[in-house]
């Protein structure tokens, strides 16, 4: 049986993802939100991006996909600087899968089409390819029956999971998860992260911002600590998050452990 | 009991349909005979539904009215391919497009605000006299010029709406999976747009059709224009009559698609769906 996420070919031996003292705030004159944040995401990693709200980790995801131009540092995909004004910015996208909070489907569009329109418009496969393609994975996920269906006629969890079926379909060599399941109702959110975990099993690369403390724990390999624009922590999940002694580490995870 | 308020409910219905027939006929009467009893019904009867000169002007007049018909065709073109020009350039944003964009918003503030009439005029009387093309100019193409260069500002301004209407999160959504600006365009913000604008398109689309009727005005001879010869030798005003119920036969369909549309829409938007 194929995996949702195919893991041959590439034996590269550099990072997959590269951030490298990126800073950037918004408009003219606006506060830095990112004053220089470093870190490297090794293929097969699973990198969580916590921090309090407004600390920018959006702001991170959309400089790494290229929807927002950072001010100043560099960041690498594999070994293209996509920072670089003259990078051929849709082929630098079309590399990297993304699903957002708000499951953003094309709500004109079948589940089907939505799954299959970067394959067929961007890479130029052929609509066959697609479909099969597409099928294989609906049906991983339950929900090939769903394959004719609008978006308004499905769950948040299983827009969601379609969301990610579409990020995936092309393989991309990066995945940016940004708080998937914090828009889904709590009932749903367990699917949806149980499908990223699968993922995750399949030797996905992802960079995700989360709230889920306890998934964050459990299937990242590395955390990301972003408060006051810059990486305060970084780490395995048990070095960051449990034995750190930094005391504003200490407090913003105590904060969690509190909801719970 | 299921039984009974089923067939009280059906009872209900032929009621109302029984209701609704007979207060039609009333009014019908009311009408007819309110009109045959007024003191000159029959001056008005002969002077504009007399059958004899509705039989000898109706080829004039439909001869007439393929002419409107091919100028409404062309304009719908023109005017489809103009207003999506402006459209984009009012919803633009890159500062290389600054002034382009300024001149898109004069152009739809001043043109929606000059009567349709005196567009034609400007149009038909104005480019002749600029003697830019040699020899006569056709008025019927004077005429559609007229009528695209008038339709565009309004129906840009509806695309415009209709463009700023699709969250701009379907954007980053499309170009994060890698498509190019024109295919973002074409492939997720247009047929989203129209999607929500098409009542409003179609609105427009059937005055439209009344409107070509005006190019008459510049002495094209479309189906106003044949009425309008016909009564001068006559006299007589049925060909108007004529002309009149052959746009509205013109516009029956339109009409009939967008109500049964914007129906649709309707009830899509009641039952919870987005469109
Ligand atoms: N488009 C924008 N224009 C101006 N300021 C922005 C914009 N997007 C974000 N910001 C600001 O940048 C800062 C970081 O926002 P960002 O969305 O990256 O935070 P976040 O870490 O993702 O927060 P959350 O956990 O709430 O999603 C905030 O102060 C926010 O107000
Ligand atoms: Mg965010």
């Amino acid at each position: 049986m194929s995996g949702i996420v195919s893991n041959t070919g590439k034996s590269e031996r550099t990072a997959v993802l590269t951030v490298d003292n990126v800073k950037k705030s918004y408009g003219k004159n606006g506060p830095a939100v990112l004053k220089g944040v470093s870190f490297e995401i090794q293929p097969h990693e699973v990198v969580a991006l916590l921090g309090p709200s407004g600390s920018g980790k959006s702001t991170l995801m959309k400089c790494v996909n290229l929807l927002e131009r950072v001010n100043d540092g560099q960041i690498w995909l594999g070994d293209t600087d996509i920072t670089d004004p003259h990078a051929n910015q849709d082929q630098i996208r079309s590399r990297i899968g993304v699903v957002f909070q708000q499951f953003n489907l094309f709500p004109h569009m079948t589940v089907l089409r939505n799954v299959t329109l970067a394959a067929t418009e961007v890479h130029h496969w052929p609509a066959a390819k697609a479909k099969k393609r597409a099928m294989e994975l609906l049906e991983r996920i339950g929900m090939e029956q769903k394959a004719g269906a609008y978006p308004d006629q499905l769950s948040g969890g299983q827009q969601q999971r379609v969301a990610i079926v579409r990020a995936l379909l092309t393989e991309p060599e990066l995945l940016l998860l940004d708080e998937i399941t914090s828009a889904l109702d709590p009932m749903l959110v367990g699917e949806v992260l149980g499908m990223v975990s699968e993922i995750k099993e399949q030797g996905a690369t992802i960079l995700m911002a989360t709230h889920e403390m306890s998934f964050a724990h459990k299937a990242a390999d590395k955390v990301v600590l972003l408060q006051e624009g810059v990486v305060a922590e970084y780490g395995t999940p048990s070095q960051v998050m449990d034995h750190s002694m930094r005391k504003e580490t200490q407090e913003f995870f105590a904060y969690f452990r509190n909801l719970d | 009991m299921e039984l009974g308020r089923r067939a009280t409910r059906r009872n209900e219905h032929i009621r109302s349909i029984i209701t609704s027939i007979v207060s039609s006929v009333v009014l019908a009467l009311v009408i007819v005979v309110g009109l045959k009893m007024s003191p000159g019904w029959p001056r008005v009867h002969e002077s504009f539904f007399s059958g004899k000169y509705f039989m000898s002007s109706l080829p004039h007049v439909l001869e007439g009215l393929w002419l409107n018909v091919q100028v409404l065709l062309y304009a719908v073109v023109g005017v489809a391919i103009l207003s999506i020009v402006i459209a984009l350039l009012r919803t633009s944003k890159s500062a290389i497009l600054f002034p382009l964009r300024m001149l898109a918003i004069l152009y739809t503030t001043v043109m929606r605000g000059i009567p349709m009439i005196v567009i034609l005029y400007l149009i038909g009387f104005g480019i002749p006299g600029l003697e830019i093309f040699p020899g006569r100019i056709d008025p019927a193409i004077l005429g559609t010029v007229a009528i695209i260069l008038g339709y565009a500002a309004y129906v840009a301004e509806v695309l415009r709406a209709g463009l700023e209407g699709v969250h701009p999160s379907q954007r980053a959504s499309a170009r994060s999976l890698g498509l190019s600006v024109g295919k973002t365009l074409r492939l997720v913000i247009i047929p989203q747009a129209l999607r929500k604008i098409a009542p409003a398109l179609m609105n427009d689309f059937i005055s439209m059709q009344k409107d070509v009727g005006l190019i008459s005005v510049l002495g094209a001879v479309d189906a106003v224009r044949a009425a309008q010869i016909d009564v001068a030798q006559s006299y007589n005003f049925t060909p108007y009559v004529v002309a009149s119920v052959l746009f509205i036969l013109l516009s029956i369909p339109f009409i009939i698609l967008n109500d049964w549309y914007s129906d649709k829409l309707r009830k899509r938007e009641l039952s919870g769906g987005a469109v």
